[in-house]
């Protein structure tokens, strides 16, 4: 019965999208592009002064939304540190820990990361001259902390430097989008500063700060995602009050009560 | 010769999710799914969208997966959400993360 | 002649209906997240394919070239934000997985009263 709604619902889903997709291809014009897509391409050297219009897109056209994508990730950062100050068991005591990964992993992992770390920095220097940025980059360093953590080693993650390193990011961020009220026709996240020489590297003004911004916020933001998930309280219990970075008191007293009826299952 | 390669690749994809939808095993099915998001990768490389494929390769195939691997090895002991599983399935009380009572698709 | 648009379009709605399916009718929480997972991949590749044009370039200046023959940046800036976003929010449903099953029991979501029939 219910794989059979399911069957008709999703039938109805495809019959859906076969009805959509004509229209899919009426927009594509012989010549190239839609108009919005081809005016950016046209007018991002002189507007912007990015190489990478992607980049150009992201933070400069589509700038107030990229911070309130950002914003939207330290919520999710935010629901995860609170969800997960009541789980149960360390996992990193149980499941890493009493195998360290042996001298290879171990080694190789410790050589590996700051190469990494340094691809990473690399890419979200070079947002605007080459595929990459704030958003890949962020994600690769955070990708390199992760992998220290496998190979069994144990690191302390500095939940304190995490946040503080997001929130200045996030301020970092809308600082240097008010630099744009300097400008004649005042507007937030203006690009104001001098574009420089165009395909070389302190060009595009104010676009490699901001995305450099965006870098370290999705890394801190990121690593301290995974972190808090791994490193998560015994017994319900959080370990170190610090290593929820949100958690107050409240909060660690009402996830202990909640374990506390961890084992009531809720069968109808 | 890109059509060739790229309708390949979608094929691939399709079948992936396919097998990750249908597999028996949960902890198969999250391996499968990182390297879905590993030939994605591949696909946006295709299509010209190169900072989309970074994106994609580090975020879809290894922290995605880490994050599930941890979903499922704390929720290890749960009975498996599925019509023929024995009633008392959580008394398979499993240690480690290859012996999860296998779960056949609902 | 099938153009790569088409074939990515076919593969985008396919991966979509997988997802879709896969959460309508698994019952298991952890599964229904994959799905979901699935489902997002699918419509990132649908928009990618949304700006792109045959035989297009990447869109980066290069040294000599101008911007003819360049794929729409919109979408893929788009992507490349949701993306990391789909990421949080996966990481947030699997936390509330956990959470569940710390509280119930079990990630059956049929046990759950009122979360599925």
């Amino acid at each position: 019965m219910r794989k059979l709604a399911g069957l008709l619902l999703v039938g109805g889903f495809v019959f859906y999208l076969a009805a959509l997709l004509p229209g899919l291809f009426v927009s594509s014009t012989p010549s190239g592009l839609a108009s919005a897509g081809a005016d950016i391409l046209a007018s991002a050297e002189a507007v912007s002064g990015s190489a990478n219009v992607v980049t150009a897109v992201v933070v400069q056209y589509r700038g107030l939304d990229t911070l309130g994508e950002v914003t939207v990730l330290f919520a999710s950062a935010l629901g995860v540190a609170i969800l997960a100050s009541g789980l149960r068991d360390n996992v990193f005591g149980s499941m890493f820990a009493k195998d360290d990964g042996g001298f290879v992993l171990q080694y190789g992992g410790r050589f590996l990361m700051p190469f990494i770390v340094l691809a990473g920095v690399y890419i979200i220097v070079h947002g605007h001259l080459s595929p990459g940025g704030g958003f890949p980059g962020g994600v690769l360093i955070a990708t390199a902390l992760f992998i220290l953590i496998l190979t069994g080693e144990a690191v302390r993650m500095p939940h304190r430097l995490l946040s503080v390193l997001e929130g200045a990011a996030g301020l970092g961020f809308i600082g240097l989008g008010a630099l744009g009220f300097l400008d004649a026709d005042a507007s937030f996240l203006a690009n104001t500063l001098p574009k420089g020489q165009f395909m070389t590297l302190l060009s595009a003004g104010v676009i490699p700060f901001i995305y450099a911004m965006v870098g370290i916020k999705v890394a801190s933001e990121l690593t301290s995602l995974v972190a808090v998930l791994t490193e998560a309280p015994r017994n319900g219990q959080p370990a170190d009050p610090a290593a929820v970075g949100l958690a107050t008191a409240g909060l660690a007293s009402a996830s202990q009560t909640a374990a506390g009826q961890s084992k009531e299952a809720g069968h109808s | 010769m890109t059509s060739w390669i790229v309708l390949f690749i979608s094929v691939l994809l399709v079948m992936m999710a396919l097998a990750a939808v249908f597999s028996r095993s949960l902890a198969s099915a999250i391996i499968i799914l990182s390297t879905l998001s590993l030939f994605a990768a591949l696909l946006f490389v295709l299509v010209a969208a190169p900072d989309v494929a970074i994106t994609e390769a580090a975020i879809g195939s290894a922290l995605t997966t880490v994050v599930f691997v941890l979903a499922l090895y704390r929720t290890k002991d749960a009975p498996m959400a599925d019509d023929r599983a024995p009633k008392n399935a959580s008394e398979e009380s499993s240690e480690a993360l290859r012996r999860i009572p296998e779960a056949p698709h609902a | 002649m099938i153009s790569i648009a088409q074939i990515l379009y076919a593969c985008s709605f396919a991966l979509i209906t997988i997802g879709l399916y896969a959460v309508l009718v698994q019952r298991n929480l952890i599964r229904i997240v994959i799905g979901l997972n699935i489902a997002d991949l699918g419509v990132n590749i649908l928009l990618v394919t949304l700006g792109y044009v045959d035989g297009g370039r990447v869109p980066i200046f290069t040294a000599g070239q101008g911007a003819q023959h360049m794929v729409d940046p919109i979408p893929q800036a788009l992507v490349l934000t949701a993306i990391v976003i789909g990421f949080g929010v996966t990481v947030l449903m699997l936390t509330l997985v956990m959470r569940i099953y710390v509280k119930y029991g079990t990630i059956d979501a049929s046990r759950l009263r009122g979360l599925k029939w």
